[in-house]
């Protein structure tokens, strides 16, 4: 009893002295002892506490007389569960709950008839402390369930010896909360109130520091089906368990990923999510507890597992390429060379490909699938047919009208011989034929004219000079403002020069040609003078986008205009992008020394330079809402300019479109031109392969198989200065220095180097009746349907007043067959392409007269202004 | 290629051109017109449209002197030096309000006509959908058209009216080449290459130039006629190729009208009046020559265009506006004198345009950018009296008319105005003005006052 009152005192918040013991004992001691001195029974102990449920033995003492003891509890013989029982031995059993009454326990004999009372204390269990659950917690606020027995209502909780109060679940259960900031052990025990009050031995909590959980590793790159391991490190958990997620849902899912309960994370199939993906772990214990490892995804290693067709034949065709990893943006490769390639599926590309004669009798295949996580498969080879047969004449013809100035026969045997890829690489390799550099102040461009005729006869470099060309119907400018040979000069040597190369260095040169400068106003447009009352001039800011680069309205990659929710186009700016871009191009001047103010004097000898002072130093709102800071440089601020419109998605279907135009077709489909602005696109801009895909692509071979149809909308008019050349080269004509060949193209709408506009001789965007696109078709009309004729005719009846000479002896001599005769002239122009009615008729007319010279005019006049011819096909 | 629907209709050349001449399509046109046009009129009228290519500075065509609203020191103040014609060279024109201005030095030919009541000035004409004030301009009401300030798109909707896809020249021969019947002869000519003004939903325009009105070599020999022949029959083979087509289509009414004209000319004589030798000079002058054969060719009704390059002054605007001015003046005038001689006084109305003004804030280099509204000027005899019509624009910057704190005036008369004016004299009857022009309901006033 001594020993727990001792421990007892360890239970705060209590008065545990004893008190009421006490002072019962006090009291009724003193009655015992009142009674004890003569009666014929006593019963000891007089007074006692019981515990509940507690057992106590009496002992009733009396006399020698006989009878039995009767034990009672509160006058009810033997007790009750409610006051305690008691055995005729006088054991007496205390209640389990208060009785809410004092007890006593009554001991009775008949003979004499006598009893006596002891009185009992009731009074609560003992507690007893068995096991703490959890056993540890971390810092913080937490939760402990005590389990043991002799728990009261009213029992609580003492934590470190501060009551912390708790609530009994059961007489072996109580449960508490509180709050601990330091890592410890804390000691719990279990106090129960009085009667009786008392506490349990103690038990050891160990408090724990934070939870932290820690994933690693902390990022990885995980490709479209591929899978990582994710390993959670949990420190100070109670629980050490974790829940895994992706971005936020539990496993995952199929758009973002999936993660195993062991952490294994499988990235989705097949598509990238639009949104970055993270992969929690998070303590089940502590939801507050978690980290992150950061995925970033990656396309998946590209395999091929098969080709169809198993064997390629040579010519061109569609190559269905079969295996895993594949997926948007992939591109087939062929022998190093990327091919025009279209997604089907993750399991299916198709490429288009010309297959050429190769000592290797096989090709070497490969997939390369783009950013993010770019990467190559291992190579595929597939066989070529044996049976090789090599480029047919009219689909090296067809390939070196759309390629060069026009096929002849020696040209032709030579792309048979080479096949369609060597010529190209040839070509690449060709030195420029550039126009010498002159310092000609003058208005006089004849030569330059006789120059531009004699290289187009002559020169080397064919598929140069043809990209240049188109090239200078889209960067235009035009010898009606720039008119002197020192401007022109530098101008075509640029476009010569930069047109296998990247857009972005054309761009820009063309951008600080002085001779652009002058042309479109860039040149020593300045920063807005308050005192002049000028400002920048937007000339080329406004035409360098809508006309060079990116034009009015945001496109789809295969041309068509993206649409706004109400179905109309979008524009690509507004006017004050102009006015911010016409600023960002402030303070540009010809070339020469450095000046602080002022300008050079005119000069085309190099790219224009800055003059600081006349640049607009103030902030600029360009392209998409780029903002260029303020204080740049000139320089800094051109060539975020040229870099912003480079960059602007519009560029590859925009350029390709123009240079597909002016090689092969008016009308190219949608595919072709997604094809081609595929190859811009991942190229970066490269203009060598953005040509080669253009001329290697299926739709512009596919009238090389003489036998297989062609669409009805395909084709381009030949523009005066390629029909007059075509034509020259076709008869093996030769050109004399300086010669008149330039006005036959002038009278037919073209005047060499003198477009009207910065428009060019005809738009892009023109469309002939049915809607149908005919860019040249802008220069025909009821006169010049008649002048092209009658330029056949002073070509070949009056050969330019002798500026043009042509061998027609070959024609000559057949010329008393005129069906032979007109096969001659249709396979010179057409390769035997010119429909058998219209040689009928031809032949037809031919009767009227025997002359052989006559006879070969009038075929080559009447096959060269057919439609047929006229119009490319 | 599908940049807008605008962009790729640009120049579109409606090619219905091989039923066109034919005689069914005429009657068919005609039977729609029975009520308003009762049978074919004795008269004559022509439509000569000139273009102004590039964007004419009409601020400096015509500058306000002394008028009601400013004086020239409102024109000074920002033109200065740099842009500036000096009051002393102007030559004074007076309105019928009191209101004076000056014409630009070098159309002093012009300003003689006026003062003979042989021209007006349309102030500030530009391209609206509908009446348009500044400030819902700059909240972005749909009243403005597809881009403003470009050349090509300008263009094409001053040739066209703002979402036309013909021209509305071409849309007024439409309506009335049934008068030219029997003639074959195109309504519309074209002396400056492809015209979308004259390219109507029926009709197709003649484009003359020289070497273009027949097939070198025909000369009547047996081979020649042979050949002829061929080249016919070929035209007519069907190739079932869309583009080879479309150029037999070009080719064979080329040849046509080539025909026809050439007849018409053959045998007459020249004409008295001399033409400048310039590039407008010459083109008015074959209009001429046309205007004199209109009997051979059977012409009641004749829409023309020509048009003078090189208004795109950006840079040296000065310099440039004298040659561009005395071109343009001289032309005129020439081919005012030419339709005296050839008794068609108040018969012909000659008239410009110009795909936009200039901004009247000058731009480095000394020139000016595209702007909006301009001032454009109507020629003929039958003009009711000379006037500076409409409304001119307050010269100041940021001010009422501004719409870019540059200068750049807000059209207080719309094209559609401006062209159903024209169209209402040269024959459209009022009850199909608004099928001609359908953005003309959208403004009070159908027709200005000018004319008619």
């Amino acid at each position: 009893m001594a020993d727990r009152r001792l421990r007892l005192q360890k239970c705060p918040g209590t008065v545990l002295t004893g008190r009421f013991f006490r002072c019962w004992a006090g009291i009724f001691c003193l009655g015992h002892f009142l009674i004890a001195g003569s009666a014929p029974i006593t019963v000891s102990p007089a007074v006692v506490a019981v515990r509940s449920a507690s057992s106590q033995q009496f002992i009733a003492t009396f006399g020698a007389t006989s009878g039995p003891v009767n034990w009672s509890v509160n006058g009810v013989p033997g007790g009750n569960p409610f006051l305690g029982t008691i055995t005729p031995t006088g054991l007496f059993t205390a209640p389990a709950s208060d009785p809410g009454t004092t007890l006593s326990v009554t001991a009775s004999i008949t003979n004499p008839v006598a009893s006596s009372t002891s009185t009992v204390g009731w009074q609560n269990p003992l507690p007893v402390l068995v096991s703490l659950s959890p056993a540890s917690v971390n810092i913080g606020t937490f939760t402990v369930t005590l389990s043991g027995n002799g728990f009261v209502p009213g029992s609580y909780v003492s934590l470190n010896g501060v009551a912390v109060g708790g609530t009994v679940l059961s007489s072996g259960q109580i449960t508490f909360q509180a709050t601990l900031t330091n890592a410890q052990s804390a000691t719990v025990i279990v106090c129960n109130p009085a009667p009786g009050a008392s506490a349990s031995h103690p038990l050891t909590l160990k408090v724990l520091p934070p939870i932290s959980v820690v994933v690693s590793p902390a990022a990885a790159a995980v490709r479209l089906g591929g899978i990582q391991t994710f390993v959670a490190t949990v420190a100070n958990a109670v629980a050490p368990s974790i829940v895994w997620s992706v971005n936020g849902q539990p496993g995952g899912n199929a758009t973002v990923g999936w993660v195993s309960t062991n952490g294994v994370y499988s990235g989705p199939a097949t598509q990238l999510p639009s949104t970055p993906v993270v992969v929690t772990a998070t303590s089940t214990s502590n939801p507050s507890a978690y980290a992150s490892g950061t995925v970033t995804l990656q396309n998946p290693l590209p395999v091929i597992q098969w080709l169809s067709p198993g064997t390629l034949n040579h010519g061109s065709q569609l190559v269905s390429v079969k295996g895993t990893g594949f997926v948007a943006g992939s591109q087939v490769i062929c022998d190093g060379t990327p091919l025009p390639t279209t997604f089907v599926s993750p399991t299916t590309l198709t490429a288009g490909l010309v297959v050429l004669p190769n000592p290797a009798g096989s090709l070497a295949f490969q997939v390369s699938n783009p950013s993010p996580g770019p990467t190559t498969s291992p190579i595929w080879v597939q066989p070529i047919s044996a049976a090789a047969p090599v480029v047919s004449e009219l689909a090296a013809a067809r390939f070196l009208e759309q390629a060069s100035w026009g096929p002849d026969a020696a040209s032709i045997a030579h792309v048979q011989a080479v096949g369609f890829g060597g010529w190209l690489d040839e070509q690449m390799a060709a030195p420029p034929s550039l126009f010498t550099p002159t310092n000609d102040a003058s208005n006089n461009l004849g030569p330059q004219q006789n120059d531009f005729i004699i290289h187009a006869m002559t020169g080397p470099d064919q598929l140069r000079q043809r990209v240049a060309f188109a090239l200078s119907q889209i960067f235009v400018v035009s010898a009606l403002k720039t008119g002197q040979p020192r401007q022109i000069v530098p101008y075509q040597n640029l476009l010569l020069t930069d047109a296998l190369g990247n857009f972005v260095d054309l761009f820009r040169d063309v951008t600080l040609s002085p001779t652009m400068g002058v042309y479109l106003d860039m040149v020593n447009s300045d920063l807005a003078n308050a005192a002049t009352g000028t400002a920048p001039n937007e000339n080329y800011a406004r035409e360098m986008m809508q006309l060079f680069s990116i034009g009015t309205t945001l496109l789809n990659p295969d041309g068509t205009a993206q649409l706004d929710a109400s179905g109309r186009p979008i524009p690509t700016y507004d006017q004050p992008t102009i006015a911010h871009l016409a600023r960002a191009l402030t303070g540009w001047t010809f070339p020469g020394p450095v000046l602080r103010t002022g300008h050079n004097p005119e000069n085309y000898s190099g790219p224009m330079v800055p003059v600081e002072s006349n640049h607009d130093l103030g902030p600029k709102t360009i392209l998409n809402g780029q903002v260029l800071p303020p204080g740049q440089s000139a320089a800094v601020d051109l060539e975020a300019v040229v870099q912003a419109v480079a960059q602007h998605p519009n560029v590859a279907p925009f350029i390709s479109l123009r240079l597909i135009q002016h090689l092969v077709e008016s009308n190219p489909s949608p595919d072709y031109l997604a094809r081609i602005s595929q190859v811009f696109t991942q190229s970066g801009g490269n203009l060598a392969q953005v040509v080669r895909a253009i001329l290697l692509d299926p739709e512009a071979r596919q009238g090389d198989d003489p036998s297989a149809a062609v669409p009805s909308t395909g084709g381009h008019l030949r523009e005066p200065l390629l029909y007059v050349i075509n034509l020259l080269r076709a008869f093996y004509g030769t050109v004399s220095a300086p010669n008149s060949v330039k006005a036959l193209a002038q009278v037919m709408g073209q005047q060499l180097f003198y477009p009207p506009t910065v428009f060019n001789y005809y738009s892009p965007l023109y469309q002939v009746g049915g809607g149908l696109p005919g860019p040249e078709f802008q220069l025909m009309n009821s006169a010049t349907a008649l002048i092209r004729p009658n330029s056949v005719y002073e070509l070949f009846t009056k050969q330019l007043n002798g500026a043009v000479s042509f061998d027609l002896t070959p024609f000559t001599s057949l010329a008393s067959s005129p069906p032979d005769l007109v096969d001659a002239v249709d396979h010179a122009l057409l390769y035997g392409r010119l429909p058998m009615e219209i040689k009928s008729l031809i032949v037809s007319a031919l009767r009227s007269t025997t002359d052989p010279v006559l006879r070969v005019r009038t075929t080559i006049y009447l096959i060269a202004t057919s439609g047929t011819y006229q119009v490319q096909h | 290629m599908q940049n807008t629907m605008t962009r790729r209709n640009l120049f579109r050349l409606g090619l219905g051109s091989l039923g066109l001449w034919g005689a069914g399509g005429r009657l068919a046109r005609l039977g729609l017109l029975n009520a308003q046009v009762a049978g074919p009129p004795t008269d004559y009228k022509a439509l000569v449209c000139v273009f102004l290519a590039g964007g004419n500075d009409s601020n400096n065509t015509i500058i306000p002197v002394q008028t009601a609203r400013q004086g020239y020191s409102a024109y000074q103040a920002i033109r200065g030096g740099t842009l500036g014609i000096s009051a002393a060279s102007l030559g004074q024109i007076a309105a019928s309000n009191g209101d004076v201005y000056g014409i630009h030095p070098s159309l002093a030919s012009l300003q003689s006509l006026y003062l003979r009541n042989r021209m007006a000035v349309v102030a500030n004409v530009g391209t609206l959908l509908q009446p348009l004030t500044k400030s819902q301009y700059a909240a972005g009401v749909s009243g403005a058209p597809k881009n403003l300030f470009s050349h090509a798109d300008q263009q094409q909707q001053w040739q066209t009216t703002p979402g036309g896809i013909t021209g509305w020249g071409g849309r007024a021969a439409d309506l009335l080449q049934a008068l030219n019947s029997p003639s074959t002869f195109p309504t519309g000519v074209s002396l400056a290459g492809n015209a979308m003004f004259l390219a109507g939903q029926t009709t197709t325009p003649a484009t003359i130039a020289n070497g273009g009105l027949g097939l070198a070599g025909s000369d009547g020999s047996a081979t020649a006629n042979a050949r002829d022949s061929a080249f016919q029959q070929i035209l007519s083979f069907n190739t079932g190729l869309s583009l080879v087509q479309t150029l037999n289509q070009y080719t064979a009414s080329g040849k046509e009208a080539g025909r026809i004209l050439t007849a018409a000319l053959t045998g007459g004589s020249g004409l008295q009046t001399v033409f400048p030798s310039t590039g407008l000079g010459l083109q008015l002058q074959q209009v001429a020559q046309i205007l004199k054969v209109r009997a051979n060719l059977g012409m009641k009704r004749q829409i023309f265009f020509v048009s003078q390059g090189g208004y795109d002054t950006h840079s040296n605007q000065l310099v440039q506006q004298l040659g561009l001015y005395a071109e343009l003046a001289g032309a005129l005038s020439a081919f005012d004198n030419a339709t005296l001689e050839l008794g068609l006084d108040g018969k012909v109305v000659t008239f410009t345009e110009s795909e936009f003004g200039r901004t009247l804030q000058p731009s480095s280099a000394g020139g000016s950018d595209h702007a909006w509204g301009g001032h454009q000027l109507v020629l003929g005899g039958g003009l009711r009296s000379a006037d500076v019509h409409g409304t001119f624009p307050q010269l100041a910057i940021d001010g009422p008319d501004d719409v870019s704190k540059r200068g750049v005036w807000l059209p207080s008369t719309s094209l559609d105005q401006y062209a159903a004016t024209m169209a209402s004299w040269f024959g459209v009857p009022d009850s199909a003005l608004t099928s001609v022009f359908p953005n003309l309901s959208n403004f009070a006033t159908a027709k200005l006052g000018f004319l008619g």
